[in-house]
This record gives structure tokens, C-alpha cells and sequence, in this order.
């Protein structure tokens, strides 16, 4: 038996030659099928890193995080049908075996509430929005509302690492990051990722570094978490006597000795991330200053926006940076999660939002940079139908709902002026049109200009996503 | 056994010949009906088997025995021909296809059926030489006849190259969505030459001719129309289409033919036509991206035009057409733009808001003859540049918001789709001589907020609450031109109470002031209250006369002069005294008696914990002679209501102006809480983190 395999590959070179011309012959062939196959220029990812897959609509996303979960029954998702059987119980058959959450899996009862406050529609496509936001409600021919979101997490932590990062665990990037690789810096002056925080004085949850981790890409996509005092970012300018281009020139040389010998990537990030501060001291004082900013802005934002640290001045600054050519400024608002006392917090945090959320939209457009920045608005999940705790005529509450949530989107390539999917009567499963969050970040990706079937980076021997291995782009969306 | 295939081969063809002759004649039972659906699964063998043949017939020289080959397999695909035909024969008669249409497909058919057997009878008379030709022909007749079935079952394009425009498909509402929905599902039985029940789907006229059944559609009307009923039926149903072990329509299929025969079922329409409510406008394609004519830029000329300040870059991955934005006001330089020219050639998009440039940077925007849009807002243009952008023809938006316009050149800027005006110096007047001259064009003026809301309140320098005798204080107002009026006697200043800040406070012992800001075109601020307390005389030690609640001991009685300021949404941070079983009670010595004009407790308040104020503030006092004897007494009035915010609160009590060697102080808690409060009957808290004396 050996003896036979030897000698069948005992090939002569007549032989070699006749069969490698003829398995040229059929590479050649492939080739003209498949298009830079032989160039070398595509990479593992098929496409080159730092620019868009196609021309973007988006060139850049600001995304007003509403962290808590604010209700969508008392802001976007109008159920009349819930006030009419306020104090029924909600029937098994609609709960269909959701898990609850430990704050209301012991309750004997689920009655459902409806919503306090009232409901209007506004603008050509009639949207129900409720008195809580009259100024998003006057932009509601500006903005696309997603009645539909629906989500696999019922608790905080997960459902904002899922909306965040696309995984509920907590280990991958976060979607400014995926941005800030896949479409590189704008402006090489500022951070393409930067991360601003405020607080209302509604129930509030947590909200950690890990939401705008970079994940296992490299550590200049990380988020850059502004400081919420009078300096947004702190230690940017040089002590009395220190001439910060030679301290950094001389520690990049430390730091590059490092590299030679540890070859661990994270010191050429760090290096980079030095000389960005540096450039950082130039670009910011702009960044903080209104004196160009008129009073009708400032009233526009609401006179919140003077002071620093509020989602109102927050609003105002990521315009700013918007405009500064930041790739992703993430926002979040703390204090949504309203199990009880629901009518009195929401209130408070809805003015909060309301007039300062509205206002970035207004300002983007008459600066005509709306058409290419996506704005999002929304939470991480949506709120029962029935209420939690003591249910009384003026007071309840709402626990956490995976399975429907309203957010909303405009500018940069979505469709104005639309209401996209539909819940139930009740609010509580979508009938029409749902969008999973795989779904939203493809879509997202999309309006970026980038596939996100294609935006990948290898880790651990396998290609991770930002949607993982699902998400669809949701057309009816898109302009 | 070697005549079998002989005899199989009369019998199918006389079998044919019959069928061909008397095929208006026939009678078909329903299970013969049934063999003439396997015409589409066994035409393959033949042709299979053709292939085989020939492959053999070229090998000849080759094969051992390969004449005997030949031969069987001659029969064999003579007999599976056949038998092909005389089932397609069947199928035809079926009623399923148009006669005139089918016809030549069928005669090929038995024509080839005919030849093969005509070749098996005289194989051995066939010279060698002639056997060539005879092959070639039996070869050509197949690919004939299959061709011919082919367009019966695929249609009669499916083997032509596509030449429709693309462009126009994707934006026509039926060609983009509802043609490719019926192609796919339906066109397979109902087309020009298969029309199923004499319906065929191929056009929106054809469908509303419709079949044996009447009009397939009903503009307006889906749930009236036939094509949807048969679709809605239950899979089960014998009506439903498509038949059960057919592909089924998916939901969104559904949707795109029941919304387009409710919108009239338009065969032109696009989708800018639509109504924005459509369901259809979400299936729209995105349209192809624009092709520009021009070729990428040299590598390295793009890597030179580059700056930290001045990105370019493509606008995606293979587009020649590049993008250029200046950053960093500070750092802008005019004669980058000129640098710029490398490209001028494939920049289509240019952004130089809130760069320092001015008109006469711009003379070089007229080189770029590609550029489509172009950012000025919020710079120091004044409208001059616009003579350099004459020749532009395919600029298509320009944004000047935020910019002092002079008399801007109309007659350019009309040429433009959309133009940003808001905050220009852009006057209606201008605004509407511009829609006269082209009606067509965007303008974008913004809106300017007019309501009159509150201002927001004045921002003091010092954050602490203990300063030192003499601290100067600075109010200010992160809006310019705002005017700080205040008030140091705990009234709420306005119009006519307080007065105007003008420059800093001198703080001098316990200070309490209320400033509100003021400004044109808005509301009076709320009240900013500061209270601050200067650390004037110090006990040289004190001791508690009760016992505070344990865990809110903090460092004892330390605690009530060590000068640190608790923290109001934390009574555990080691600074409050916390009591609610008794009152506090404290005593403070001064060995070298001390004189003393007043003094303040510092208290926390946050009725939804328990915490109230004081019931009252009792305080006695010794001189290093007399007895101790009663100085003063407060009772603060108490809350009404729940759901006020924590807050720290100052109780300042005036002392009789003498030297005082001991002074003692209780605070009397709330007890017990009254009856609007969850805690009712049950004792409040009392929380001090300081007492200072001046």
C-alpha cells in the first residue's frame, strides 16, 4: 500500500506543469468572479478600517440616553384602553409566561394603570406624545418614533450593557467605540468617542465605565467621560513652569524603550492618547465657550444649560462637540426608574429633558447640521402596563417591561415625521413591525455608512460584531 | 430480455403518435392527469444520459467494447425520450398550458422521440462516418426542445442578460416590490404561456382582467380582491394559494400586495409618489450611491493635504469623492485652503465652520468644480465670497447660520437646493426675493426662541459654608450682561428691595444673602439663598448632657465646634449628632470667658426620614460671677407637608452682649409627629452638625 502512494506522488514535471496550469487556469477563472481577490489590498475584514463602507448619511451620533428606563406609557406609546380598565387585572394570556422581575414576582395581583397624564397628536404624521414633553411634541415632524424596541434583559445593568454594546455581559465595546474603529477621528484634536453624565432627582441606577469600554479594541476607542464641573476636562492645562512638549517628548521615548520590550500594544495607545491631551488644550477652550452662543440658544436649551453638570447644558456641549466633528457623544440621564411615585418623579425628569432635548434637534437643523448627525433618544427598556406596589387614583408605579419600548431617532438619513411599529391594546406585546436591538444597532451602523455584518474584529479566535451573529437593518426607518 | 427495450419503444411511440393525432379528442383520467406532472422530473434522465452518450462516443478509441455501449445507451435515452414525451404530451393535455405556446415544445419533443428511435433501429447500417453527424443532430434537437420547456417553466427572459435600468426599477413601487413578490411566488403557474386557471399575473392590466374566477384585483380594495382572499385563506384550504407544497407569501410579502392594491395598485408609481404613511415606503431600497466622474486622488497628495486641523478623507472606501474639515479655531491657517487645490479636483464636501475665515480666504472655492457642499457657518464671512462660486455647478447646499451677510449676491445663491440662513443677517426681505427667483430652494432660517422664561439664578465664588472674617465674595452669571441683585437681611430681593452687585461682598460674621438675577427678555431668576458662618469665638470644650443615638455619635461633642460641615445627603459621614428619644443637650465652656453677641445652630431638615426642625432652641448662659440663667428661646415654625428636599438649615439666636464663661443649649425634637406624617405619634429626629458663636 505505501509502495502505491509512493509512487502516485512520484509526479514528473511534464506532469506538475500540465495539472498547475490547469488549476491556474480555474484561479484565474475565480478571480475574475470574486474582485480583489489576488490584490492583497483588503484585509481580514474585507474592508479597510477608518472609513465608511458606503457614503454615510450619518457622519455623526448623539445619543440622549434616558438611563432608568422612562415609561413609555406616559410619553410615546398612548393606551387609552389601559385607562378605561384601570384596576383590572392584566390577563394571563397577553403576560404570556414573561419572567418578572424580583420586585414584582411576588405580587398577587397585576392592575393595570393608565397613564396620568394626557395625550395629544402632533405633526403631519399624528403621533401621540403626552403633555409631559411639549417640546419634543413640537418637533414631532423632525423626529422618527420607534414604538417597538423590544429587549432580552429585565434588569438595568444588563439591559444597558445590551443597548450599549450589543451583549448583555458586559465584556465587549461599546457602540461609540465600534464607531470611533470603524470610522476613525474626525477632528484628531478631541476624543471620536466622549461620554457626559447628569443626574434628575427622579430614582435613579448606575451607570459604569464599562458602558463606554472599548472592550477588547484598541484603548484609543474608548470613551472619554467628561467632567461634569466648570472644566469638562480636568488637568488640560500646564502647570506654572512645566513645558508639557518636552515632558511628553521625552516620555514617549521611555514609553517607545517600553514598547521595544514588552511589545504590548496598550503603550502606543497611551502614547496616542498623550498627544491627543495635548492637542486637547487648543481644541477644548472652544468647546466651553458661549460667548458666541445667543440668548435665544441659551433659552432654547433652557438657562439650565449655564450650568455645567445638567442634561441641559450636557445637550448644549454635545452640539458643541457634534459640531467639533466628535463621532459619538453619549449622554446619560440619570433617575428613570420609576417603581413608584411614578407621576411625581416623572414630571420632574421629563422637564429635566424636554425642553433641552428638543432644543439640540432645532439647532442642529438651522445650522444644517442635522442631515448629518443621528440623534437618539431612549432607555434600556420599557415599563409594565400594570402597576407595582399600592395602586391608588394619583399614584403608582411601573416595573420593568423587556418586551416594548418607544425611543426616537432624527436626523442623519432616518425618516422624519414617523411613527414605526405598534404595541397592543394594552402596551404590552408589539403587534407590528418590532425592532430588536440587534436590529437598531444595524440600523445605526447602516446610517453610519458601515455594514455591520462587515464591521468586525477578530478576538479570541472568533469575529465578534457589533449585533453578534443577528440584527437586521430596518428599511421602514431610513429616508 | 434484449428486446425489452425494442418493445418499450413501439409502445411509447405508437403510444405518442395516437396522442399527437387525436389530442382534441381525448378523455384523460384524473390519475393519468396525475403521471403528467412527472414530465417535469424525468425530462432530466435523457438529457443526463445524452450527455453520457456523447462523452462516449468521443472516448471511442478508448473503450473496450464501446460499439455494445454505445448502443444500450442509444436505447436507453431512446426509451426515456420517449416515455418524456409521451408525459409531457399528458401534462400539455391538461388544460394547464396555452396550446400555441406549447406546440413547438411538443412537437420538438416527439420530432426528437421519433429520430432516436429511427437511430436505435438502424445503428448498424449508420457508417462510422455518418454516425458523427446523426449525433450532432439528435444533440441539437435536445437542446431545441429543452430550451423550448425551459421558457415554459422559467419564463421567456430568464436566460437573457438583465438590461433594465436599475435606477428606475428601485424607484418604481412596482417593479421594485410587487413584480419581484408575484415573480417569485405566483408568475410560476400564472404567466403568459402556463396561466393557471386563465389567470395570468405577468401585468397589472392582465390582473385585472383576471380568470375564470373574474378580476384578480380591485384597486383600493385588497381584502375585496381575489388574489388577496386566495392568499388569506387558510394554507390548508384547497382555494389557498399558492398551493400547499408551493413557497408561501412571508408577512412582509403580504404587506407589500395588500398595501399596493390598496393604494390603486399603480403600475408607475415611485416612491416619492407615495404617502408618507405608506407600509410600502419602509421596503424601500436604498438608492445607488452617486457615481462621480472624476478618479481618486494620488495617495500620497491626500497623506500632504492632511493636518491635525485639516482632515480629508474619503467619503467612503472606493469613492474618489473626499471630504475636507478644518478643526481648532486657534490653529487655522488660510493658506491651508490653498494646499487644497491637490484635490481640487475630487473634494465634493467642505467644512469650515467657526473657522476665523474670512471672504477674501475663499478665492480658491473656485477651483473646486465638484464641490457640493459647502459649511461657512458661524464664520467671519460676510457674502462678498459668493462671486467665487459662479461657476459651481454642482454646489448644491451652503450653510452661513450664524454669519453677518452684507447684501448677499441672490442671483448666486438661488442656484443652490438648500441654503442655511439662520442668524445670517438674512432679512425677509431677501428671503422672499429669493423664493421669487427660485422657487424651488430650501432656506433654512432657523427660529429664534421668544418666550419669556426665568433666568437662572447667580453662581457665588465660595462653595464652603465656614469662611474667614473678611472673605471677599463674588456673585456672577454665566450669561453676560445679566444684573445680581441681593439682600444681606433674609428678604427676597427684586425691583425695589436689595440692591444692584457691583463688586465684592465683604464677608463680615454670620452672613445671609439672597441674590436673584435679572435680564432683558427674560423672567427674574429664583432666589439664590447663601448662608455663611464665620469662625468666630471657639469653646475650649464642650461636653453632651444626653447621649446621642448610637449610630449617629459621630466624634461626640467635638463634633459641634470642629468647624466640619455636614454632608446633607449623608447624616452617617461622622459630623451629624443625631437624636430622637431625648432632646440634645450640650455645654459649652470658655475659660477665659468670652463676649458673645450671638450664635447659629446648624441643623438638617428632610421630613420624609424623621428629620424636622426643632420643636425649640433653648438656650442658657453663665457669666463668670452670676448664676446660668435663660438667654434666648427659638420654636421655628414647622412644615405642613411632605416631600420638601433635604436641605441644611441655620437657626441664629441673638445672645444678650456680655463675657460668657458657659453656655448651654438644648435642642428640643419634635415629639410626636403630627398627623399628616407617615411617622405620626412617634418622636422626629433632630440632626446638628454645628454650633458656632460669635
Amino acid at each position: 500500500m505505501k509502495e502505491i502512494i509512493q509512487d502516485r506522488l512520484n509526479v514528473n514535471r511534464r506532469h506538475f506543469l500540465g495539472k498547475a496550469a490547469v488549476g491556474i487556469g480555474s484561479l484565474a477563472l475565480g478571480s475574475l468572479l470574486v474582485p480583489d481577490l489576488f490584490s492583497g489590498k483588503a484585509d481580514e475584514a474585507g474592508l479597510p478600517l477608518g472609513l465608511p463602507h458606503f457614503a454615510p448619511k450619518a457622519k455623526r451620533i448623539i445619543y440622549l440616553f434616558q438611563n432608568g428606563a422612562p415609561s413609555q406609557l406616559e410619553s410615546f406609546d398612548y393606551k387609552p384602553a389601559l385607562i378605561q380598565m384601570a384596576g383590572q387585572d392584566l390577563p394571563e394570556s397577553i403576560r404570556g409566561g414573561q419572567r418578572l422581575t424580583g420586585m414584582t414576582s411576588g405580587q398577587k395581583s397585576f392592575p393595570l394603570v393608565g397613564s396620568k397624564f394626557a395625550f395629544q397628536q402632533y405633526g403631519a404624521s399624528g403621533a401621540w406624545i403626552s403633555e409631559l414633553f411639549p417640546h419634543i411634541a413640537s418637533i414631532a415632524d423632525d423626529i422618527c418614533i420607534v414604538r417597538s424596541m423590544h429587549t432580552e434583559a429585565i434588569n438595568h445593568d444588563p439591559a444597558l450593557t445590551f443597548m450599549q454594546t450589543g451583549a448583555q455581559q458586559g465584556n465587549r465595546p461599546s457602540m461609540g467605540a465600534w464607531l470611533s474603529y470603524g470610522l476613525g477621528s474626525e477632528n484628531q484634536n478631541l476624543p471620536a468617542f466622549c461620554v457626559l453624565l447628569s443626574r434628575g432627582k427622579g430614582n435613579g441606577q448606575g451607570v459604569y465605565s464599562k458602558l463606554w469600554s472599548n472592550g477588547f479594541l484598541d484603548a484609543t476607542h474608548q470613551g472619554v467621560l467628561f467632567s461634569s464641573g466648570d472644566n469638562p476636562v480636568l488637568y488640560l492645562n500646564d502647570r506654572d513652569g512645566v513645558d508639557r512638549r518636552a515632558m511628553l517628548d521625552k516620555l514617549s521615548e521611555l514609553n517607545h524603550l517600553g514598547f521595544e520590550e514588552s511589545g504590548d500594544p496598550d503603550v502606543i495607545a497611551k502614547i496616542a492618547q498623550y498627544e491627543m491631551a495635548y492637542r486637547m488644550q487648543t481644541a477644548v477652550p472652544e468647546l466651553t465657550d458661549l460667548s458666541r452662543e445667543p440668548d435665544h440658544i441659551i433659552k432654547m436649551y433652557g438657562p439650565d444649560c449655564l450650568m455645567p453638570g445638567t442634561y441641559a447644558a450636557n445637550a448644549l456641549l454635545a452640539r458643541k462637540l457634534s459640531e467639533s466633528g466628535v463621532r459619538f457623544i453619549q449622554l446619560y440621564h440619570q433617575g428613570w426608574d420609576q417603581h413608584d411615585n411614578l407621576p411625581g418623579e416623572m414630571v420632574g425628569q421629563a422637564r429635566d429633558v424636554d425642553r433641552a432635548s428638543a432644543a439640540l434637534i432645532k439647532d442642529l437643523k438651522q445650522r444644517g447640521l442635522l442631515d448629518e448627525t443621528l440623534v437618539i433618544w431612549g432607555g434600556e427598556f420599557g415599563r409594565t402596563n400594570y402597576c407595582q406596589g399600592n395602586f391608588t387614583r394619583d399614584n403608582y408605579g411601573r416595573d420593568h417591561h423587556p418586551r416594548a419600548y418607544s425611543i426616537w431617532m432624527a436626523g442623519g438619513g432616518v425618516k422624519p415625521g414617523v411613527v414605526y411599529g405598534e404595541t397592543d391594546e394594552l402596551g404590552y406585546n408589539i403587534v407590528k413591525d418590532p425592532v430588536h436591538i440587534n436590529d437598531f444597532h444595524a440600523t445605526v451602523l447602516r446610517l453610519c455608512g458601515l455594514d455591520h455584518e462587515k464591521l468586525v474584529y477578530k478576538h479570541l479566535g472568533r469575529r465578534y460584531r457589533l449585533t453578534d451573529v443577528a440584527g437586521k437593518v430596518v428599511p421602514g426607518i431610513l429616508a | 430480455m434484449r428486446r425489452i427495450p425494442e418493445y418499450l419503444l413501439i409502445f411509447f411511440n405508437s403510444l405518442l403518435v395516437v396522442l399527437v393525432i387525436f389530442q382534441h379528442r381525448l378523455q384523460l383520467p384524473p390519475w393519468l392527469v396525475f403521471t403528467g406532472r412527472l414530465h417535469p422530473v424525468i425530462l432530466h434522465l435523457p438529457i443526463g444520459l445524452w450527455a453520457g452518450t456523447i462523452i462516449l462516443y468521443l472516448l471511442r478509441h478508448r473503450v473496450q467494447g464501446y460499439e455494445t455501449l454505445l448502443f444500450t445507451s442509444l436505447q436507453v435515452v431512446a426509451v426515456l425520450a420517449s416515455l418524456t414525451s409521451l408525459v409531457g404530451m399528458i401534462l400539455a393535455l391538461g388544460g394547464d398550458y396555452e396550446a400555441s405556446r406549447v406546440a413547438g415544445h411538443q412537437y420538438a419533443g416527439v420530432a426528437l422521440s421519433g429520430l432516436l428511435w429511427l437511430t436505435v433501429i438502424f445503428f448498424e447500417k449508420i457508417p462510422p462516418r455518418v454516425l458523427p453527424v446523426v449525433l450532432a443532430g439528435i444533440t441539437a434537437l435536445i437542446l431545441v426542445t429543452g430550451h423550448r420547456g425551459g421558457e415554459l417553466t422559467h419564463g421567456e427572459d430568464f436566460l437573457a442578460f438583465s438590461t433594465a435600468d436599475s435606477a428606475v426599477q428601485e424607484d418604481d413601487v412596482y417593479l421594485a416590490l410587487v413584480a419581484p413578490v408575484l415573480k417569485e411566488k405566483c408568475n410560476s403557474c400564472h404567466n403568459e404561456s402556463k396561466a393557471k386557471g386563465g389567470l395570468n399575473l405577468a401585468s397589472v392590466a392582465l390582473m385585472l382582467r383576471g380568470g375564470e374566477d373574474g378580476p384578480a384585483l380591485i384597486k383600493g380594495n385588497a381584502l375585496e380582491s381575489h388574489l388577496m382572499k386566495r392568499i388569506y385563506l387558510p394554507v390548508e384550504d384547497k382555494k389557498h394559494m399558492p398551493p400547499r407544497q408551493k413557497p408561501q407569501l412571508t408577512e412582509s410579502e403580504i404587506e407589500i400586495l395588500t398595501a399596493w392594491i390598496n393604494q390603486g395598485a399603480p403600475e408607475k408609481m415611485s416612491f416619492a409618489q407615495l404617502p408618507p404613511d405608506s407600509p410600502l415606503t419602509k421596503y424601500r431600497r436604498q438608492g445607488p450611491a452617486e457615481v462621480y466622474a472624476f478618479s481618486a486622488a494620488d495617495p500620497e497628495t491626500l497623506a500632504e493635504v492632511n493636518t491635525p486641523f485639516c482632515r480629508v478623507s474619503p467619503v467612503a472606501v472606493n469613492s474618489p469623492a473626499l471630504q475636507a474639515s478644518f478643526f481648532v479655531k486657534a490653529r487655522f491657517d488660510p493658506e491651508q485652503l490653498e494646499k487644497l487645490l491637490g484635490v481640487k479636483e475630487q473634494l465634493v464636501e467642505l467644512n469650515l465652520s467657526k473657522m476665523p475665515v474670512k471672504d477674501g480666504d475663499l478665492k480658491v472655492l473656485a477651483e473646486f468644480k465638484n464641490l457640493r457642499h459647502l459649511n461657512l457657518s458661524s464664520t467671519e464671512v460676510t457674502g462678498s465670497f459668493l462671486s467665487y462660486l459662479k461657476d459651481l455647478r454642482n454646489l448644491k447646499s451652503v450653510s452661513l447660520a450664524n454669519t453677518r451677510l452684507q447684501e448677499p449676491d441672490l442671483e448666486i445663491l438661488a442656484r443652490l437646493s438648500t441654503v442655511y440662513l439662520w442668524e445670517s443677517g438674512f432679512t425677509a426681505e431677501d428671503r422672499s426675493r429669493l423664493k421669487k427667483i427660485n422657487p424651488a430652494i430650501q432656506l433654512d432660517t432657523g427660529q429664534r426662541e421668544n418666550e419669556r422664561i426665568a433666568i437662572n439664578p447667580p453662581e457665588s465664588s465660595e462653595k464652603k459654608v465656614f469662611l474667614k472674617q473678611g472673605t471677599p465674595l463674588t456673585l456672577r452669571h454665566a450669561l453676560p450682561g445679566v444684573l445680581i441683585r441681593y439682600t444681606l437681611d433674609g428678604t427676597v430681593p427684586d425691583s425695589t428691595r436689595g440692591q444692584d452687585y457691583t463688586r465684592p461682598l465683604i464677608v463680615q460674621g454670620r452672613t445671609r444673602i439672597k441674590a436673584r438675577a435679572f435680564k432683558e427678555g427674560w423672567l427674574g431668576s429664583n432666589v439664590l439663598e447663601l448662608d455663611y458662618l464665620v469662625n468666630g469665638t471657639e469653646p475650649d470644650s464642650a461636653v453632651l448632657i444626653s447621649a446621642p443615638a448610637p449610630q449617629y455619635a459621630a466624634k461626640g461633642a467635638k463634633s459641634l465646634y470642629d468647624r466640619l460641615k455636614g454632608d446633607p445627603e449623608n447624616f452617617l459621614d461622622k459630623t451629624w449628632l443625631g437624636y430622637r428619644e431625648k432632646p440634645l443637650e450640650a455645654v459649652f465652656f470658655f475659660s477665659v470667658p468670652e463676649h458673645l453677641t450671638n450664635m447659629t445652630v446648624s441643623m438638617l431638615e428632610k421630613i420624609d426620614s424623621y428629620i424636622m426642625p426643632p420643636q425649640s432652641i433653648e438656650v442658657w448662659g453663665r457669666t463668670s460671677s452670676g448664676k446660668e440663667q435663660l438667654l434666648g428661646k427659638i420654636s421655628p415654625v414647622q412644615p405642613a407637608k411632605r416631600g420638601a428636599p433635604r436641605k441644611t438649615t441655620y437657626f441664629d439666636i441673638a445672645l444678650p452682649p456680655q463675657k460668657y464663661s458657659t453656655i448651654r443649649i438644648r435642642v428640643n425634637n419634635v415629639n410626636p409627629l403630627p398627623a399628616w406624617h407617615p411617622g405620626k405619634g412617634t418622636p422626629a429626629w433632630v440632626f446638628v452638625d454645628e454650633v458656632v458663636f460669635n
